[in-house]
C-alpha cells in the first residue's frame, strides 16, 4: 500500500476506534441510569422488575432508620413525596447519610418490594455554607414556624 | 483599507519566531503571578475559608477539583480552536499550539477525575460511580489522550498535526455533554455550583478563594502552555537560521 | 486561620487525608508540567548545538580536503 494512503488508513481506524470506545462507554452510561433509575412511587407501581439491579433514590424519611443492635444492618425509608421504598442494607454508610437528606441504592428488589441494597450512596446538593450561617439560618427557619405556630394558635383563640 | 494590511498582524501572530521573543519577556510575570495566584488561593481555601455546615472539611477539596475541570473543559475548546485555524489557514505556531495544549489539558482531567474520585469516597461513600459527569470526563481525558498519541504514530509532522487537529474538532462535541451532564441526566455528581446566569450557589466567604484559584489555574495553564510551545518551535524550528543563532549565542552551560 | 493549630490543619478532623492527598497528587502532576517542557527546550537545545558542532567539522574536514588537494 501506499505509504500516504496507509497513514490515512490509519487515521481512519483511529477515528473509528476511539469514537466507538466513546459511544460505548455513553451506551453503557445511559443503561447505568437511565433504564436502572426508578424513583419510589414507580417501584411500587410496580415499574422496577425483580431481582434485576436497580438503582433507586429519594430522601431518607426521617425518624426512619432502623439500625441493628449487633450488625451492620440498617434499613430505612426513601420517599420521593409521594411513595416509600423500604430499603435493607447491610454496610458502612457514607458521612453524609443521614434523614433528611437525599441517598440512592443499588440493589434488587425482593417479594415483599424492599430494596435489598448491596451499595448505598449520598447524594449532596451543590450549595455550599459554612456551619455558623447554617445554623442561623435553621434557627431562623425554627424561629418563623413557631411564629407562624403561635398566629395559628392565636387565630384559633 | 488594504486587505492585506488587516491580516499582517494575524501572520505575524503566527511567527513562531515572534511568539518565542516574545513570550521570553512575559514569561517571569506570568509565573510570578500563577504562584502568588495558586499559594494565596490555596491558603485562603484550605486554612482561612469556614469548612461546609453538611460536607465539613472535605468539601475543601473543590479549591482543587472546580479549577481543574474549569480550565480542563476550556483547554480543550482552545486546543481544538487551534487545530481548526491550523487547517484552515495552515499556520504553523497554531498547530503547534494545539499539540501543546494536549498534555496539559490531559493532566488537568486527571486531576479532576482523582480529586473528584478522592472527594467522592467521604461524602458519597464511592471513589468512583459510572454516572454522566463523571464518565463524559473519563471521555475527555482518552480524547486528549487521542491528540497526544496521533504525534507519535506518524513521522511527518504535517499529517500527525491535521489529524490530531481533526480529532480535536470532532471530540469538540463532548465539552457541552460534559457541562450539561449533570441536568439532562440522573447523576449522583451534584448540578453546577457557579453559573452562567445568577449568583453561585456558595457563601461569599468560600467563593472568594474559589475565583482566586480559578484565574490561578488559568494563569498556570498560560504558563504551561508557552513553555510547551517554546520546546516544540525549538525542536520543529531546528533549521532556521534564528534558532541556530539562538542556541550558538546560548552561554555555555557547565 | 480557621483551625487552632497546625495538627488541626493537618488532621481536618478526618477529612485531612482527603484534602491533602488531592493536593499532593495535584502539586506533582503541575510541577510535572512545568518541568517536563522545560527539560524539552533543553534537549532541543542540545540537539541543535549538536547538528551546529556536526556542521562546522564536516565544512572543516572539506576545506581541509581542498587545502590538501593540489599536494598530494
Amino acid at each position: 500500500m501506499h505509504p500516504i494512503r496507509k497513514q490515512r488508513l490509519q487515521i481512519v481506524l483511529l477515528i473509528v476506534v476511539a469514537s466507538s470506545v466513546a459511544v460505548g462507554l455513553m451506551a453503557y452510561m445511559l443503561g447505568q441510569n437511565a433504564n436502572y433509575f426508578f424513583t419510589p412511587s414507580q417501584v411500587l407501581q410496580g415499574e422496577a422488575p425483580e431481582n434485576v439491579t436497580i438503582r433507586a433514590g429519594g430522601m431518607v424519611v426521617e425518624g426512619s432508620i432502623a439500625r441493628s443492635t449487633d450488625s451492620l444492618e440498617v434499613s430505612f425509608l426513601v420517599t420521593d413525596g409521594m411513595a416509600n421504598l423500604r430499603v435493607s442494607y447491610s454496610g458502612i454508610l457514607p458521612d453524609l447519610f443521614a434523614e433528611g437528606e437525599a441517598a440512592i441504592a443499588t440493589g434488587q428488589l425482593d417479594q415483599q418490594s424492599v430494596l435489598q441494597a448491596t451499595q448505598v450512596l449520598a447524594k449532596h446538593d451543590e450549595n455550599y455554607t459554612p456551619p455558623e450561617v447554617a445554623d442561623a439560618m435553621n434557627k431562623a427557619y425554627e424561629m418563623k414556624q413557631k411564629e407562624k405556630q403561635q398566629q395559628y394558635q392565636e387565630g384559633y383563640e | 483599507m488594504n486587505f492585506n494590511l488587516q491580516w499582517t498582524w494575524f501572520h505575524r501572530l503566527g511567527s513562531p519566531r515572534w511568539f518565542y521573543q516574545q513570550t521570553q519577556r512575559w514569561l517571569p510575570w506570568l509565573a510570578v503571578a500563577t504562584l502568588a495566584l495558586l499559594v494565596t488561593g490555596l491558603v485562603w481555601g484550605l486554612a482561612i475559608a469556614p469548612p461546609d455546615a453538611k460536607q465539613g472539611n472535605s468539601f475543601r477539596i473543590i479549591y482543587l477539583h472546580v479549577p481543574a475541570s474549569v480550565v480542563a473543559l476550556a483547554g480543550y475548546y482552545i486546543m481544538a480552536i487551534s487545530g481548526a485555524v491550523g487547517l484552515i489557514w495552515r499556520i504553523k505556531l497554531s498547530f503547534m499550539l494545539m499539540r501543546s495544549a494536549a498534555p496539559i489539558g490531559a493532566a488537568l482531567t486527571f486531576i479532576a477525575l482523582v480529586t473528584g474520585a478522592i472527594w467522592g469516597k467521604p461524602t458519597w461513600g464511592t471513589y468512583w460511580v459510572w454516572d454522566a459527569r463523571i464518565t463524559s470526563m473519563l471521555i475527555l481525558l482518552f480524547l486528549y489522550f487521542g491528540v497526544i498519541a496521533l504525534r507519535h504514530t506518524y513521522s511527518n509532522n504535517e499529517a500527525a498535526d491535521k489529524a490530531g487537529a481533526v480529532l480535536s474538532l470532532v471530540g469538540m462535541v463532548n465539552v457541552p455533554i460534559i457541562y450539561k451532564s449533570v441536568d439532562w441526566w440522573q447523576t449522583l455528581h451534584q448540578p453546577a455550583t457557579i453559573k452562567f446566569t445568577g449568583a453561585p450557589s456558595m457563601h461569599p466567604d468560600m467563593f472568594a478563594p474559589l475565583v482566586v484559584m480559578i484565574i490561578g489555574f488559568y494563569s498556570f495553564y498560560s504558563l504551561a502552555l508557552i513553555l510547551f510551545a517554546r520546546a516544540e518551535i525549538l525542536r520543529r524550528e531546528y533549521r532556521a537560521s534564528w534558532v541556530k543563532q539562538l542556541v550558538s549565542n546560548q552561554p555555555a552551560e557547565k | 486561620m480557621y483551625f487552632d493549630s497546625l495538627q488541626q490543619l493537618i488532621w481536618m478532623n478526618g477529612h485531612g487525608i482527603y484534602v491533602w492527598s488531592s493536593f499532593a497528587i495535584s502539586a506533582v502532576i503541575m510541577i510535572g508540567l512545568v518541568v517536563k517542557p522545560l527539560r524539552q527546550k533543553q534537549a532541543a537545545m542540545r540537539n541543535i548545538e549538536l547538528q551546529i558542532k556536526l556542521q562546522a567539522s564536516k565544512q572543516a574536514a572539506k576545506q581541509k580536503e581542498v587545502a590538501d588537494a593540489p599536494h598530494s
